[in-house]
């Protein structure tokens, strides 16, 4: 007979996992963007969507309209990284999910989740200048090649676009927000318009901005994403419109903004009062454009970016206002909290 | 004492009261004449009373959380963070802003008196701080002048009165002339008309609800509403009474000139006392009557209120009410017509002692302090009562307490320098008197200095204030106000200092500059600026090498680095060489210094977290040989040890051997150092692991010597720790009897002794797993332990194998004898059977001599488990593999139909149904030997029995059972071509070919070499029985690259 020795010591597992193999389905859970949480059992996944049966029916989702999975036979530690990760409490996630034998897993789709959201915390904390933008890149390029099938594909692109674009290689960024545009999600294709309008602002094609940014500005939203990224466009268009001379009509579009602001959303709220600020200082009211920028500074921080941002700014400002002191003090706080990204 | 869940707690908070309490004490305080120069810090802790006091009152303002520009939020986080003249310019601008709610846009005159109320108290000159009042005021009057009804107008009110009791306060502050005595008692009257207003107009409010008669359950919120107009009533009802006060106490002869004022608010506090005693504000009336009464010259009134409010519960929200009544009572004692000291210092004592860590620096507490002294010196000058010893001691109490009270700066300093000089203290002369320095520029470097060194004692000493808090579980909010002072304070230190630096000169004595970087360095780190930290400290160890405050910077330095590596992780390979330069360099510059040492310790601790075990190994030799480098021997043969377990989980044994080696030379160093004294639970650890390590090299003995060393075996001195983990006396307990089971193996031991300690270890490890996770985890030991041993035969030399059975036999008859409990019988049970299919020679199915007598022992221990109540699935499974193994087909057959008709999905049972089937059908007679295989291969009839086909059906789809589909599959064409040849049924035989042909078309490697080799064989058989050439299976593919297909998730 061909038996192995370790048979009989592994007696109860092996029992144990027949029955689950032949006794009970595995769970799991689909939350999308909106709606009550599927339960089911995950038939397949690609980058674009998710098939679950559930009910005994095949269910279909996109993957931009999926919030989180939770799966069966996923470690604690996931679940755990996953919720801090939810809560923006990156490098706390950071820590927990690098607690995980992630090779060990194994299933292929826990496997994929766990990957993703150790690169992203990584991500978020580089980009949040606590950690190297370069190494993290690395890991979501390498996470990216290895599971070119996850549901995570699109949110790993941007996250790949965000960290070029941290780190001025605005080329590269650009390649990756192209890749969103091949998503079938209509808002993955607008977000993909949008990013790439800022990066031509940044690299001073304001006219090809604008043009990219209009058609955002001008679209019908269909969803609270695709209204958000409406917003983030038109506030982007301030700030052209402000660098091209005409400071007092870009305060006035954002003051349109500012009378619809969504007080939940903090980072479009930051992205906006930014904005007014650029529009200010275009107008020489730097008075006025300190008031903005302080609005990031004291009510938005939490926003890593715009933070920089507004920093940046206000140091200048500080300056002009004849406040030397205080722009020492917030250059401090400028090295302190971001040592990666205040150069 | 009456209920305290008072209306008065839904609006406002107790700390309120207290705080209001305070500040009278302190305003009043500063109606007499104080030195100058403590103005600024009277100044400062009266304004940060006066936040409290006031600052409440934009609570009530409205939070916008509306689309819109946040407008609320944003003033109120523009102040909070200080930026008041950027809160005004705003203020004045929001107009400009779309979308401010218009409830808002009509109160900006009260919060721009909120911005320059707080801009007021944090005005460095006196003038400022007037000028922004006066703003503060035209505001609030501006406000209630053109919103009379405006909701917030009451508060508004509120605000203008204590407002003008606060500006009044500063015209008693420092030298008071006529002038000022007057403009303060017009401020004060007018604070008092203020409060009478809101008392009228609040009176109006409650009796229309009061009319209305509110069911609290049916409409909460005008039962709250209701509630809170009675908390303002009863507040404003205190102010009207405090204003008051201190309008008389402006005049030189309060009792004579200011009787009318007195009279009014002894009206007030005894109303309050009398009618609204179940309130925080009623009882702590009686302090402020008895203070008005003591005023008024009525002693024994005042008396009588003082001591009813001492016969109050202590509760949080009276103590100071308490504390001040105290000292007002060792006045009255000490001041009347029969001086009763003995009776104050009864009342004050206790009072003093009591006082908690957040309490001890309040002017409250030092006024108590010169009190009480005053009682104790009067005791000390009572000659004829009281003996010499008794007035010595007394007068050494007194001078403690004045001490106490003189490190304090407060209105008590000019009373507390004079007795204190009673007493023989030149109070001027002796130590400065402790005031927080500021940041303001120092004059020179020696200046900053010498505020840095209070600095750091002020630090030192609200450090173990918060320390001693959180021990005693104190009030979140304590806690916090203390920390916020000490990282105030912190800061405070850290500009004195930079700026002192960058004033030194030529002259300037190297070991002071020295110093004052090593404040800096100190307080940079505490207040977690990391990297300028480090910068200062390595500047120090670099340019003051060999001397104490040089390895202090250094150690600063390291520990800066450290956070941020732990902040950032080790893969910041800047930092993480910064460690190792700066732990080379200490070790080199102090080689003598245990603190060196250990700071090295740190850079090791870096490279084994990067698992550079190789540069840890060359960092740990260059350590001098002693207490420290033996510590870091033991961590890294521990490292080395996880290493060779990961590699003996890869199957790579030689490398595991190696690691292993590596990790005994270096926990055998870490332990041969250690020279008696005290032994951690680290150190048993690393010598738990040597002797684990010593097992794996087959070495029993040693293994036993190291855990019974006098110097650091865990045996030896486990009863030494106090609380030793349970995880750790199990594992403990089960390498001592792994080893002892190995030396028991041996001829040369004393096989009884060796017994007696097994059985020993058994019961101790039985004692450290009680819970349900201690069971799972004996039973797995025990299974592992007799894995092991079923190896450990199934290795040895055929002589040896007999020699090992015999003396496991015996170990185990005996353990079984003496085990009380089923897990342990289980075990020998287990171990029995394992022990037997070892001995069974290959290719014998049926046991005899040795393996037949090991069974026999193995049955009986599984029958009388099986008897038990709820026995476990393992333990018919067991029997009836005992069963088959010895022979008897029929009796296992029954234990495993008994199984599979209550799961029949238990594939280990199938299995040895199907073999047992099988096995039995090879013994039976001829006539009835197809039809056992056909069993084999069909099941039964009750179909309860699966058989080998169904089995291979069954796990044909799953990966994990891939090994067991082949083993099926193999006997499946085993059976058939077996019943082919039993029925001489040429057919049967022929489809027995087709059942290995047929699934190599599928799978070529057939499941893997070994079972290629076995199927190739049965075919070849089974081709010369139907006359074919016997070619056997084509040959095996090359292997296949790692499965990459794998797409759909499992």
């Amino acid at each position: 007979m061909i038996q192995s020795p370790a048979r009989l010591c592994s007696l109860a597992v092996l029992a144990t996992g027949l029955f689950a193999g032949i006794a009970s389905a595995q769970t799991d859970r689909l939350y999308p963007n909106t709606g009550e949480a599927v339960i089911g059992k995950i038939k397949s996944i690609d980058k674009d969507k998710i098939v679950m049966i559930a009910g005994g029916k095949e269910q279909e989702f996109l993957t931009s309209d999926v919030r989180r999975l939770q799966l069966q036979e996923e470690p604690q530690e996931l679940e755990r990284g996953r919720v801090l990760i939810m809560d923006s409490q990156y490098d706390q996630a950071f820590d927990e999910l690098k607690k995980l034998n992630i090779e060990a897993i194994s299933r292929d789709v826990v496997k994929a989740d766990a990957s993703y959201y150790l690169v992203l915390s990584q991500g978020e904390m580089a980009l949040s200048g606590q950690g190297d933008l370069n190494n993290a890149t690395k890991d979501v390029l390498a996470f990216v090649t290895k599971h070119g099938d996850s549901w995570h594909f699109y949110s790993a692109i941007r996250l790949l676009g965000s960290l070029a674009k941290a780190i001025g290689n605005y080329e590269k960024a650009v390649t990756f927000y192209q890749l969103l545009a091949k998503a079938p999600s209509r808002e993955l294709k607008i977000e993909s318009v949008y990013q790439i309008g800022m990066l031509k602002r940044l690299q001073k094609d304001l006219a090809g901005a604008k043009t990219d940014l209009s058609k955002v500005a001008a679209l019908t939203p269909g969803t609270p994403g695709e209204k958000r990224l409406q917003t983030l466009a038109k506030a982007g268009l301030a700030v052209i419109t402000a660098e091209q001379g005409q400071g007092d009509q870009a305060v006035k579009m954002v003051n349109e903004l500012i009378a619809t602001l969504n007080p939940t959303d903090t980072q479009t709220a930051a992205t906006i009062y930014n904005a007014l600020g650029a529009s200010y200082a275009a107008t020489g009211k730097d008075e006025d454009a300190l008031i903005a920028y302080m609005h990031t500074q004291l009510m938005y921080s939490m926003h890593a970016s715009e933070h920089v941002d507004a920093l940046k700014e206000l140091i200048e400002l500080w300056t002009k206002v004849g406040k030397p002191d205080r722009a020492a003090q917030f250059r401090g706080e400028l090295q302190q909290r971001y040592p990666g990204l205040s150069g | 004492m009456p209920n305290l869940t008072p209306i008065y707690l839904s609006t406002y908070s107790p700390a309120r009261y207290v705080l209001m309490l305070r500040l009278s004490s302190t305003v009043r305080s500063l109606s007499t004449v104080a030195p100058i120069r403590r103005e600024r810090s009277f100044w400062r802790t009266a304004c940060w009373l006066f936040v409290a006091f006031i600052g409440l009152a934009s609570v009530n303002s409205r939070q916008v959380h509306a689309e819109g520009e946040p407008a609320a939020v944003f003033i109120k986080q523009l102040r909070a963070a200080g930026y008041y003249d950027l809160a005004i310019g705003y203020l004045e601008r929001l107009d400009q802003y779309p979308g401010v709610d218009s409830a808002f846009m009509t109160s900006v005159p009260l919060e721009k008196a909120q911005t320059y109320i707080d801009s007021a108290i944090a005005a460095r000159s006196a003038d400022q701080r007037n000028e922004l009042f006066q703003d503060a005021e035209e505001q609030l009057q501006t406000f209630l002048k053109n919103h009379p009804e405006n909701p917030r107008a009451s508060e508004a009110r509120a605000q203008l009165g204590k407002l003008r009791m606060f500006r009044a306060s500063q015209f008693m502050t420092g030298e008071v002339d006529e002038d000022k005595r007057r403009k303060a008692r017009e401020l004060y009257q007018a604070a008092a008309d203020t409060f009478d207003a809101i008392i009228e107009d609040l009176k109006k409010k409650i009796a229309e609800l009061q009319g209305a008669k509110i069911d609290a359950k049916k409409e909460p919120e005008k039962a709250a509403l209701r509630d809170s107009y009675y908390g303002e009533f009863m507040m404003a009802k205190h102010n009207a009474g405090e204003s008051r006060l201190m309008a008389a106490e402006t005049f030189v002869d309060p009792a004579k000139d200011g009787k009318k004022q007195l009279e009014e608010a002894l009206a007030i506090y005894t109303d309050l006392s009398q009618r609204y005693g179940k309130y925080v504000q009623g009882l702590s009336a009686f302090y402020t009557r008895g203070k008005v009464e003591k005023t008024l010259g009525k002693r024994d009134l005042a008396f009588e209120s003082f001591t009813r409010m001492l016969e109050l519960d202590d509760i949080d929200e009276l103590r100071d009410a308490r504390f001040g009544s105290a000292t007002e009572i060792i006045d009255l004692l000490l001041t009347g017509e029969k001086v009763d000291y003995a009776e104050a210092i009864k009342i004050g004592e206790p009072l003093q002692r009591s006082l908690r860590p957040n309490e001890q620096r309040t002017q409250i507490a030092q006024d108590l302090r010169v009190a009480l002294a005053r009682a104790f010196l009067a005791q000390s000058k009572d000659e004829a009562n009281v003996k010499p010893n008794e007035r010595k001691r007394a007068l050494s109490d007194a001078r403690k307490l004045l001490i106490a009270a003189k490190k304090v700066s407060g209105t008590h300093d000019e009373i507390t320098a004079k007795l204190l000089a009673e007493v023989g203290i030149d109070a001027d002369s002796s130590e400065e008197v402790a005031t927080m320095p500021t940041a303001d520029d120092p004059k020179s470097f020696a200046d900053a200095l010498a505020s840095a060194r209070i600095i750091f004692q002020t630090v030192q000493d609200l450090t173990e204030q918060v320390q001693s808090l959180t021990e005693q579980g104190g009030n979140d909010d304590e806690i916090k106000s203390l920390e916020e002072s000490l990282s105030s304070a912190r800061q405070t230190g850290i500009v004195i200092l930079r700026r002192g630096l960058s004033m030194v000169h030529s002259d300037t004595e190297a070991v002071q500059i020295n110093e004052g970087r090593q404040f800096l360095a100190f307080l940079l780190l505490q207040e977690k600026y990391f990297r300028d930290s480090f910068v200062v400290g390595n500047f120090l160890a670099q340019f003051a090498p060999g001397t104490e405050v040089g390895l202090s910077g250094g150690i600063i330095a390291l520990n800066s680095a450290q956070q941020i590596i732990s902040a950032e992780g080790t893969g910041n390979e800047y930092w993480v060489n910064r460690v190792k330069e700066l732990g080379d360099y200490l070790v080199e510059k102090w080689p003598n210094d245990p603190k060196a040492a250990s700071a090295k310790g740190v850079a090791i601790i870096m490279a084994l977290d990067q698992n550079d075990l190789v540069e840890a190994k060359r960092m740990i030799d260059a350590i001098p040989p002693g207490i420290e480098q033996a510590k870091f021997q033991r961590v890294l043969g521990q490292f080395y040890w996880n290493d060779s377990l990961k590699l003996r989980q890869d199957k790579q044994d030689a490398e595991a051997a190696k690691m292993n080696e590596a990790a005994a030379s270096e926990l055998t160093k870490g332990l041969e150092q250690i020279q008696g004294g005290d032994v951690g639970e680290d150190t048993m650890q690393a010598a738990l692991i040597l002797a684990k390590i010593r097992l794996r090299q087959d070495n029993p003995n040693e293994a036993v010597k190291v855990m019974d060393h006098p110097q650091y075996g865990p045996i030896t001195l486990i009863k030494t720790l106090d609380t030793p983990k349970a995880d750790m006396l199990f594992d403990l307990y089960r390498t001592e009897l792994q080893a002892v089971v190995g030396q028991m193996t041996s001829a040369t031991g004393d096989q009884e002794k060796l017994l007696a300690r097994a059985s020993q270890s058994i019961d101790k490890m039985q004692e450290n797993a009680k819970d349900e996770a201690g069971q799972k985890r004996l039973i797995d030991t025990f299974r592992g332990l007799a894995f092991d041993i079923q190896e450990q035969i199934k290795n040895a030399p055929l002589a040896r194998q007999k020699q090992l059975i015999d003396a496991f036999n015996v170990f185990l008859s005996r353990i079984s004898s003496i085990a009380k409990d089923d897990t342990t019988l289980l075990w020998v049970g287990q171990t029995m059977l394992g022990m037997a299919e070892s001995a069974i020679p290959e290719g014998q199915v049926k046991a005899d001599g040795q393996a037949a007598e090991l069974l026999k022992t193995a049955i009986s221990t599984f029958e009388t488990l099986k008897q038990k109540p709820n026995p476990s699935d393992s333990i018919p499974f067991m029997l009836g593999k005992s069963l088959r193994l010895q022979g008897e087909y029929s009796a296992a057959l029954k234990e495993f139909r008994a199984i599979l008709t209550a799961k029949p999905t238990m594939i280990d049972a199938q299995e040895e149904a199907a073999l047992t089937y099988e096995q039995w059908a090879a013994v039976l007679p001829a006539a009835y030997k197809a039809e056992a295989y056909r069993s084999a291969l069909s099941g039964d009839k009750q179909k309860i029995i699966w058989g080998w086909g169904k089995i291979s059906t069954m796990t044909q789809q799953s990966p994990a059972f891939r090994e067991r589909f082949f083993v099926a599959r193999y006997h499946v064409a085993l059976c058939r071509f077996q019943q082919g040849q039993a029925a001489n049924d040429a057919k049967i035989t022929a489809q027995a070919e087709r059942d290995i042909t047929g699934l190599v078309g599928l799978y070529p490697d057939m499941g893997g070499p070994e079972q290629f080799r076995q199927f190739d064989s049965l075919l070849k058989k089974i081709q010369i029985a139907i006359g074919k050439n016997p070619s056997g299976l084509p040959e095996p593919p090359a292997p296949a690259p790692a499965n990459a297909n794998a797409k759909a998730p499992r």
